[in-house]
């Protein structure tokens, strides 16, 4: 008896320990994983350099080309960025206020201002970087089209290579 | 009197070490003496991050607002004498500045302030270069180019990848 309440702790402690992070973050918040891979794109171009959210010593912190890697034989400028490290981003963005990050994507994407990362990154909140999301351009299309839940990828695409303003 | 006295020193080294930030000294002390035979002005500690000391907090002056140094390749070491570096800042306001014989070039504060961020490119004899990424917030190109590079650091600022 003494042994099956042993062998059944174990397993339950086991269980309990195994569960892939993965699983749980790729409905975080009901945030979509899946469509995010533009959008860490975009973060990292306007966001993403080593003397800002490239550093470790901001909060939101962003890993990839152009700024931090999480692999130690990789450089920012190269090799590109990888699934690790947009996953390392997804998490990112996810843990600045996870509660309303909940709300706006349960409200498809309505008043995205409520987040401050929306509000940093369009500079209507003080923000050391000053505007880097223009109002309605790609770059804040593609952020608020993945919070709807409906990214924009081509608008993602267009705010990661064009110039930046 | 003596008991005022002791107050006077105890306010006193309160309020110095208040003034100390250990994150900047750190830093400071991270880079290390000078090198020997290079004395301390407009050619000394290449490749190191210039705005640690000359940013503001100390202990170098003048302080700067762009500085930083250039190399030819990204894989070696020899510096880039007389290639002009051209910043731009937000406003579309911009200088140019020429290297010294150990690659080290500088803009100080008071004649420029420039509006983050900025853009950066460089030429040399016809060949150009143009930074991808903007300097979003430190105007020490060394902060962020370091040597070979790593993951946490882009490597030195060069015109030639090989």
């Amino acid at each position: 008896m003494k042994r099956f309440l042993l062998v059944s702790m174990s397993i339950a402690i086991f269980a309990a320990c195994a569960g892939s992070p993965k699983q749980s973050t790729d409905s975080a918040g009901g945030a979509d994983r899946a469509q995010f891979t533009p959008v860490s794109g975009m973060l990292l171009r306007r966001c993403g350099s080593l003397d800002c959210h490239g550093r470790i010593y901001r909060n939101f912190r962003l890993v990839g080309v152009g700024g931090r890697r999480l692999d130690d034989k990789y450089y920012p400028d190269g090799p590109a960025t990888t699934e690790d490290e947009i996953d390392h981003n997804f998490q990112a963005i996810l843990g600045i206020e996870p509660e309303i990050m909940r709300t706006v994507i349960a409200e498809g994407g309505a008043n995205p201002q409520r987040l401050t990362v929306v509000r940093k990154g369009r500079g209507s909140e003080d923000h050391k970087g000053g505007q880097r999301i223009g109002l309605g351009d790609d770059a804040d299309i593609c952020l608020t089209s993945w919070l709807a839940s409906d990214v924009d990828s081509d608008a993602c695409a267009r705010a990661t290579t064009q110039r930046l303003p | 009197m003596r008991a005022i006295g002791f107050v006077f020193l105890g306010a006193f080294v309160a309020l110095s070490s208040s003034c100390i930030d250990p994150v900047h000294s750190d830093d400071v002390d991270a880079l290390g003496p000078e090198a020997p035979g290079v004395p301390e002005g407009l050619t000394h500690r290449a490749g190191q991050p210039c705005l640690t000391c000359h940013g503001g907090l100390g202990p170098g002056s003048p302080r700067f607002s762009v500085a930083g140094t250039v190399y030819l390749k990204r894989t070696d070491t020899a510096a880039l004498q007389g290639a002009t570096v051209v910043i731009t800042d937000a406003d579309g306001d911009s200088r140019s500045v020429e290297t010294n014989e150990v690659g080290n070039f500088r803009i100080e504060r008071d004649t420029w302030n420039p509006i983050f961020p900025l853009r950066i490119s460089l030429s040399y004899q016809g060949e150009d270069a143009t930074m991808k990424t903007l300097v979003n917030g430190n105007g020490g190109c060394n902060f962020c180019h370091r040597g070979d590079g790593d993951s946490t650091h882009s490597p030195r600022v060069y015109l030639r990848t090989k």
